[in-house]
């Protein structure tokens, strides 16, 4: 009788609490409800509008610098913070990542490429700026400093020095070859420096192996 | 038959000069033959440079005797240069590094030598061997003085031979061509005060 009271009650209290339970999803389903009201469904929709056509751009974009790639991905990390639970913009987002981690490396490689040319070039005109020393020095003594000083730009004192006169076809023709000693000591008994640097051929140590001219004419 | 030989033999013997002289010869651009002539006339440019060094008697002894070596680099070998003076007959010729020595060791006190007008008066022409060769002519003109003595100076016009060919060379390994000039025998043909 007893178990029966409380089996009784028990069945009354699970009731209670299911009608509590179902009120309760009932209210938060009705909040809900008035969370999305036509205005606020318009906002959402225009803010996933405005991601999208945030993507296309960055997507869609041309960039020029590493930096403007940095500026994408900060953009890029907003979004994705934003959490938008959407199927479109998430394809999207993982195009731009894509996009932007081809740019990156295209970028990196680019501006590797300009950094080594303007190494080359700073070193070229360097060397040049010897020769041109070499040419004009006002008395053989400075003459035979500068040659010193450039000598140890080189491997050795016999260092291959190749002279283009022509070129046709990708086929140059060349003066007799002659070392970097013989050819400095030209540029200082003659007083000019009449070829162009290039190309330079480096051993191992970074030092000038061969060199190569084009007569300047 | 006697008369028929007399006709074919000497046919025979001229197409066989053309065929080994054309196979000798390397067709060029006439660019790149305008780089060799320029090539040519830089090396008679730089000896006269060469001679304006090695007579100069604030040059001294090492970096003449040095140039010297450069200067005979710039000829084949056995060439002569000749030599002439106002107070004598006839041109005396000498070895061209018996000539910078002589010029080198020239009892004066200031020695000045300058050369102008340097230019091809025969072009260079290949021959069939695939040399080619040219004339350059220049004048040159010499003031010898001494502080306590007679000075001399005089104005020559001199024929220099130049002579171009295709060589080749293995640097590291590596085929190098390049066109090699020499010079040759330096001519007197007019002095002039």
């Amino acid at each position: 009788m007893i178990q029966n009271k409380f089996s009784i009650s028990s069945l009354f209290f699970s009731l209670a609490l299911c009608s509590v339970l179902v009120v309760g999803v009932g209210c938060k389903g009705k909040k809900k409800i008035v969370d999305t009201t036509p205005q606020e469904s318009s906002a959402a929709e225009q803010q996933m509008a405005k991601v999208k056509s945030a993507l296309m751009a960055l997507l869609n974009a041309d960039y020029t610098s590493i930096r403007q790639v940095e500026d994408a991905e900060r953009e890029l990390a907003e979004i994705k913070g934003m959490g938008i639970g959407d199927t479109e913009i998430a394809s999207l987002i993982l195009d731009v990542e894509d996009k932007l981690a081809r740019e990156r490396e295209r970028l990196s490689k680019k501006d590797a490429e300009a950094k080594a040319k303007a190494e080359k070039d700073a070193f070229n005109n360097n060397l040049n700026s010897l020769f041109n020393d070499i040419a004009s020095a006002s008395s053989t003594n400075i003459a035979n400093m500068k040659i010193e000083e450039a000598l140890n730009m080189f491997s050795s004192r016999d260092a291959l020095v190749l002279i283009a006169i022509s070129q046709e076809n990708g086929k140059k023709d060349y003066d007799r070859p002659t070392t970097i000693t013989k050819y400095l000591n030209y540029l200082k008994d003659q007083k000019k420096n009449p070829n162009m640097i290039d190309k330079i051929n480096f051993d191992a140590q970074g030092k000038i192996k061969e060199l190569e001219l084009t007569k300047s004419n | 038959m006697y008369q028929k030989l007399i006709y074919t033999i000497p046919t025979l013997l001229l197409t066989c000069v053309l065929f080994f002289s054309a196979t000798a010869q390397e067709e060029i651009s006439p660019e790149r033959k305008a780089a060799i002539d320029s090539l040519a006339l830089e090396k008679v440019r730089d000896l006269s440079r060469y001679i304006s060094i090695i007579g100069n008697k604030e040059t001294p002894f090492s970096e003449g005797s040095r140039v010297i070596d450069r200067a005979v680099e710039l000829f084949s070998d056995g060439s002569e240069i000749g030599v002439s003076s106002l107070f004598r007959q006839g041109i005396r010729t000498f070895e061209v590094r018996r000539y910078f020595e002589r010029l080198m060791a020239l009892n004066y006190d200031r020695v000045t030598i300058e050369w102008f007008n340097i230019q091809y008066i025969s072009d260079l022409e290949l021959q069939p061997d695939g040399t080619y060769v040219g004339v350059i002519t220049i004048f040159q003109r010499f003031e010898g003085f001494s502080d306590d003595g007679p000075s001399y100076k005089d104005t020559t016009k001199k024929d220099i031979t130049v002579y171009v060919k295709r060589k080749s060379t293995q640097i590291s390994g590596r085929i190098i061509e390049f066109w090699d000039v020499l010079l040759g025998d330096i001519r007197v043909t007019e002095t002039m005060p």
